[in-house]
């Protein structure tokens, strides 16, 4: 949740890994299929050029691949971070565009969490705004209780408590991710 | 505490320097004679207005709009534990804000500090504050107000918080 950037980061290169695997799946079925050179799907497992060739170049072979896998383990490093960080709170929210009229992101989180934990079916509410003070985002996480009707639930977020936050900020655009989940307890109950 | 002596002669950068000696003395003949110093005959005094009575108007202004008005600090995000007592303001729109202002010759620069109902649009609220103390510090002072910075710290449900 609220990880956007990191997401796409590690979407982007699962994508770019799958394409190569693939690319690598793909030329071995092809050589075993004899599409380059007959022969290579008699060829015993122990017979290996690969092996043969890296052998015969090891004076170059091993720095340049020492330092290829260093240069992976950095990239590794850095998908980590990307992927651990949390998105940057936002401190004020500008509403005209300058620093001349701001919003603090902690009243628009208050106003948020009350209004949705007020919600019946709701057990609590965590509202986080991020981004940049001129194009903030707002990420909502939400417990229901356990008999919560969670169709009902989430349609009242949209069109109440989001659409106020919304119709406060003048930005009917304002993107907003929305996390429900369901926790074990039920909701209070009046007999 | 900034003294201030209200707006006289010609306004502040209407006499730009000009190269040419016909413009400089087609400014001389059109600026308005300098007002009097200390000592002169003519020398009435001058009238100070202190930075607190260009809040005390800036801060009514905001108390006059029914969707706007004071705000309880905030430490660390979170309001004050306490706000409300001990002297500590709360969030209420039925209260006056906490505004600073600071004067500079005859220009004035205003912040404020205040909160609005929750789901009102803040741009109407805010622009219909900022053009009101504008209008009214400069009716009732003669200042100009060259900046009011309005921060919005508290959204509050019906009423108070």
């Amino acid at each position: 949740m609220l990880r956007g950037h990191a997401d796409r980061t590690t979407r982007l290169i699962l994508i770019v890994l799958g394409a190569i695997f693939a690319a690598i799946g793909g030329a071995i079925i092809a050589a075993n299929l004899s599409v380059y050179a007959s022969g290579f799907s008699s060829r015993t497992l122990l017979e290996n050029p690969a092996a043969s060739w890296i052998g015969g170049h090891s004076t170059w072979f091993w720095p340049i691949a020492a330092a290829a896998l260093t240069l992976l383990g950095v990239l590794s490093l850095l998908w980590l971070v990307a992927i651990l960080r949390p998105a940057r709170k936002t401190g004020d929210i500008s509403i005209d565009g300058s620093a001349r009229t701001t919003l603090g992101s902690a009243a628009l989180r208050d106003a948020l969490t009350n209004e949705i934990q007020g919600y019946r079916g709701v057990q609590n509410a965590k509202v986080r705004v991020y981004g940049e003070p001129t194009e903030p985002k707002i990420g909502v996480r939400v417990n229901l209780t356990q008999d919560a009707r969670v169709a009902e639930v989430r349609d009242r977020i949209e069109r109440q408590a989001l659409a106020h936050a919304r119709e406060a900020l003048d930005a009917p655009e304002i993107p907003v991710i929305l996390d429900l989940g369901v926790s074990g307890k039920t909701g209070p109950r009046v007999e | 505490m900034t003294q201030d002596r209200p707006v006289q002669g010609r306004p502040v950068g209407s006499a730009a320097p000009t190269s040419t000696a016909r413009a400089e003395r087609h400014l001389a003949e059109a600026a308005p004679a300098p007002p009097p110093e200390p000592g002169d005959p003519d020398y009435l005094g001058d009238i100070v207005v202190a930075p607190q009575v260009v809040a005390k108007l800036a801060a009514q202004a905001v108390y006059e709009h029914p969707r706007a008005g004071s705000a309880a600090p905030r430490m660390f995000g979170s309001v004050v534990p306490g706000a409300g007592h001990l002297g500590i303001r709360s969030s209420d729109l039925t209260s006056r804000p906490k505004v600073s202002a600071w004067i500079d010759a005859s220009v004035v620069y205003i912040d404020m500090s205040i909160s609005v109902r929750w789901a009102e649009p803040l741009g109407d609220v805010t622009e219909w504050i900022r053009n009101t103390v504008e209008d009214r510090v400069k009716a009732l002072t003669g200042l100009t107000v060259a900046r009011t910075r309005i921060s919005v710290t508290d959204l509050v449900v019906d009423g108070a918080s």
